[in-house]
């Protein structure tokens, strides 16, 4: 299973970075997004061990069977939550550049040359 | 302390005139600048006993203890003789500029400038410590910047005050290691201690780096062949700044660091052959080009680059053998060529020209001027009893050992006498020109210092008395230095070099072979000028110039520029991928100590949970490849949320269930919001931004913004009265009216050629 992950892993990170580099920036957010995935996909590669049974549960309802790895778990939640955020912003962004230049092509905005 | 006093008061003075210049006149500025002036050199003259019988005396104060760092004054007879020179032809000089001036304000400015280079002068002369000495250094280099640049409106000026600047500049930073180096050599920064340390700086095995160095640093100050081509661009600024700092002053700071350290670094193999080879072929070649100028101040400036590769040739004699010769010419030179720049000034100030083809016969009408003009040019030429004659005398007993020195000393000799001919007769004698032109630049009461009947001033006539008084006090000063060696020249001399010299203007021992040659170089000189009709029209091939270097070097660095500026695209995804790729490459360098360990089995499918899982990773990896492909950016959208929704299930397999209820609805949410994005960004921009994957952006190419009817930022459609436009340009074609309107909007998108012939069927 973890050659699999891995090469998922990382042709899905290279599909986020050609997506990133376009000159759309609404598809560039998506490649933003898909790195995101890709790192979610490497946490859940990196667990210490396979688990049958959920982690977080009532200590009284505890299900039989070895729990998955509440580590990658806690880190995945984390980055999903950041990983949205930070999308939001960057839409955003995309949004406010539309208004004001009436564009989302990465190369007309190109106010930084001199 | 009172030392410390006499360094800063002229940075006082000079913020304080700068401060009243709307209150005083010219004059009145450039007379209260000359008492300041004259009272610091009377004060360093009343030190002149006290230093010959005391030596050095050295003051310290704490600067940057942490560092180790003080502010330190050294005093003895060299530096003084430099202080003196300084404040000497600064008296003058202030005094000649208040009537130069003609603006209260910029000569308020001036002043400022002058004085704060006066004072960082005095600092450079009067340092203890290697590092003031460096800063006071620098900060001369900038006020000869701003002082080149001061017409800050005229090209020329600006360029020949930025060259100054690169070349000084970038010697003083050879000269700035060579200094550390020096220091670290020697375990201190005082110069004191530098001096007495000699014996074990000279066997160091820094002593070739930290040596060649300092000469670099030195010979770009002081204009040596081939660095020599700053300073006559420097003739740029006005008068009184070229007399002060590039005749009598600043570029003498290399001939003095040089006799500084002589006694650390000094009288070595390397030493003596660098300084007279460089001193001598600067010598020969600036007065081989003077010959050639036009402009008064350009003849100046070559022969100063002579006198002044005479002066490093001195101080690269063994055993001390030509620093008497070098003290004197310092002094000699400074007068005499203090003077004649002066009075360039003021022929350029009533004539309104420097061209000395312009020039001539002018002497009738200013017989003062005229009169300074002939002191100072036979003391130039080396006539007797003039202080220069003693100076030329002085260097010609020093190398008359040396055949080829001796040679080049006496045509160099032949050449100046010649030059100071051309500036006398070519300029006072002769037949006068029909017409001059008039000097433009002055409103004619602006001339009157003290009142506007004071004087009768129009074109041609007389100087005012003050401007005369500068130059004719300095060229007096020569006959009075000539003629009165014993009491005056010789304590100040033995001042300087630290030993007892008797100076004398004609041998004792009756005629030697140093006053036969100096006898031939009149001669020489004379013969030269009495056939210049001749040699004026040769026109000498300079194979490549020091200026012509300078440009190419820095139009080579201003095209490295470009090449840079061009790696600057101003895109983002540009940097983008520039940083992606540096960050590759960082861990493309972790790659050797990777070890990797393959699972056995390398993959695993035997529970039903693993199968599921295979097919979810390829399912994501399928919907993410999908809204890579798809155009469309709703559909992208629904498929890279597919791809979110494949994770949670993968994260639901795990055992995750909570992780994956947070991606389901995460991914809910973002693909909610893409959407809103969707609908707050226009089709047509998302069209435009699409219309080619990594290509360049057309402007003229793909659908335009309409900007003759500007929609709310909600629209996602084309202008549905765009196709009433004829004007739109670009790939868009000019519609005939009547044409099917859907049929160009189809044609526009690429795809409706076939459609709009099939229908219509223009045979066009």
């Amino acid at each position: 299973m973890n050659v699999l992950f891995a090469l998922a892993t990382g042709v899905m990170f290279g599909m986020g970075v050609f997506q990133l580099l376009r000159r759309d920036l609404i598809k560039a957010a998506m490649g933003f997004y898909i790195l995101f995935a890709a790192i979610n996909l490497l946490f859940l590669a990196v667990g210490a061990y396979d688990g049958t049974a959920p982690a977080y549960v009532d200590a009284s309802n505890q299900p039989d069977g070895q729990p998955s790895d509440p580590l990658v778990q806690a880190l995945i939640l984390t980055a999903i939550v950041i990983s949205f955020g930070s999308y939001a912003l960057l839409l955003g962004f995309i949004a406010a550049s539309s208004r004001r230049f009436k564009t989302v092509d990465s190369n007309e905005l190109d106010h930084l040359k001199g | 302390m009172d030392f410390a006093l006499v360094v800063a008061i002229p940075f006082v003075l000079g913020i304080s005139v700068y401060f009243l210049r709307d209150r005083l006149r010219p004059v009145q500025q450039g007379l209260l600048l000359t008492a300041g002036m004259a009272l610091l050199f009377v004060f360093l003259l009343a030190q002149l006993p006290r230093v010959t019988e005391q030596g050095a005396l050295e003051f310290v104060a704490p600067w940057m203890p942490q560092i180790g760092l003080t502010f330190a004054l050294y005093v003895d007879g060299l530096g003084l003789l430099f202080g003196l020179l300084v404040t000497g032809i600064g008296s003058a000089v202030m005094l000649y500029t208040g009537c130069y001036m003609d603006d209260a304000r910029q000569a308020g400015r001036f002043f400022a400038l002058m004085l704060a280079f006066t004072g960082s002068m005095l600092a450079v002369v009067l340092a203890g410590n290697v590092v003031v000495l460096f800063i006071a250094w620098e900060l001369t280099s900038v006020m000869s910047f701003l002082l080149i640049g001061f017409k800050g409106a005229d090209d020329e000026a600006r360029k020949g005050a930025l060259q100054s600047l690169m070349i000084t500049g970038g010697g003083g930073l050879a000269l700035f290691v060579g200094l550390l180096l020096l220091g670290n050599a020697a375990g201190t920064m005082q110069l004191g201690e530098i001096l007495s340390n000699g014996e074990a700086l000279r066997q160091h095995p820094w002593y070739g780096a930290f040596t060649g160095l300092i000469l670099l640093g030195c010979f770009s100050k002081s204009a040596q062949f081939p660095l020599h081509f700053w300073l006559p661009q420097a003739m740029n600024a006005p008068t009184p700044a070229s007399a002060f700092l590039h005749s009598a002053t600043m570029v003498k700071a290399g001939v003095y660091l040089l006799a500084r350290l002589y006694p650390a670094l000094g009288d070595t193999a390397l030493w003596n052959a660098a300084l007279s080879t460089v001193g001598l072929a600067t010598m020969l070649v600036g007065a081989v080009l003077a010959l050639r100028q036009r402009d008064l101040k350009g003849i100046l400036a070559y022969t100063t680059i002579s006198q002044l590769g005479a002066l490093v040739a001195l101080i690269g004699q063994p055993e001390s053998a030509g620093l008497k010769a070098a003290a004197v010419g310092i002094v000699a030179h400074a007068l005499y060529k203090g003077a004649l720049f002066l009075i360039a000034g003021a022929v350029d100030h009533t004539t309104g020209t420097r061209n000395i083809n312009e020039l001539g016969g002018i002497g009738r009408q200013m017989r003062g001027l005229a009169a300074a003009t002939a002191i100072a040019g036979l003391s130039m030429a080396g006539v007797p009893p003039l202080l220069g004659f003693v100076a030329k005398e002085t260097l010609l007993e020093t190398v008359i050992q040396q055949p080829l020195a001796l040679a080049v000393v006496t045509v160099s000799a032949a050449l100046t006498v010649t030059a100071a001919l051309r500036l006398f007769w070519d300029v006072f004698m002769g037949a006068p020109r029909t017409r001059l032109p008039q000097p433009e630049h002055v409103p004619h009461d602006r001339h009157h210092p003290f009142g506007d009947d004071a004087f009768d001033y129009s074109c041609c006539h007389d100087l005012p008395p003050l401007m005369l008084a500068s130059p004719g006090t300095l060229a007096t000063l020569s006959v009075i230095a000539g003629v009165a060696l014993a009491p005056l020249m010789a304590p100040l001399v033995s001042a300087a070099i630290g030993k007892q010299v008797s100076l004398y203007l004609f041998p004792p021992s009756g005629v030697n072979l140093a006053l036969v040659l100096s006898g031939v170089a009149l001669a020489l000189g004379i013969g030269v000028f009495a056939v210049r009709r001749v040699w004026l029209k040769w026109s000498i091939p300079v194979p490549v110039s020091g200026v012509q270097v300078y440009d190419g070097t820095i139009r080579a660095v201003e095209s490295v520029g470009d090449v840079l500026l061009k790696m600057q695209s101003g895109r983002i995804r540009y940097y983008l991928a520039v940083i992606l790729f540096s960050v590759l490459v960082l861990l493309a360098t972790a790659v050797p100590n990777i070890r990797i360990d393959l699972p056995t089995p390398a993959v695993q499918l035997t529970t039903a949970a693993h199968v599921l899982e295979a097919i979810l990773l390829v399912l994501a990896l399928a919907a993410t490849l999908a809204s890579i492909l798809f155009e469309r950016h709703l559909v992208a959208a629904l498929a890279l949320g597919i791809a979110g929704y494949a994770i949670g299930g993968m994260f639901l397999l795990e055992p995750a269930p909570d992780v994956a209820l947070v991606q389901f609805l995460v991914e809910t949410l973002a693909t909610v919001l893409i959407i809103i994005i969707l609908a707050r960004t226009s089709q047509d921009e998302r069209r435009r931004a699409m219309a080619r994957l990594w290509g360049q952006t057309r402007r003229g190419s793909g659908a335009r913004p309409c900007r003759v009817h500007r929609h709310g930022r909600g629209s996602r459609h084309l202008c549905p009265r765009r196709r009433e436009q004829p004007a739109h340009t670009g790939r868009y074609r000019r519609m005939a009216p009547g044409e099917c309107a859907s049929a160009g909007w189809r044609q526009r998108r690429g795809r409706g050629d076939s459609h709009r012939l099939s229908r219509h069927g223009h045979p066009d």
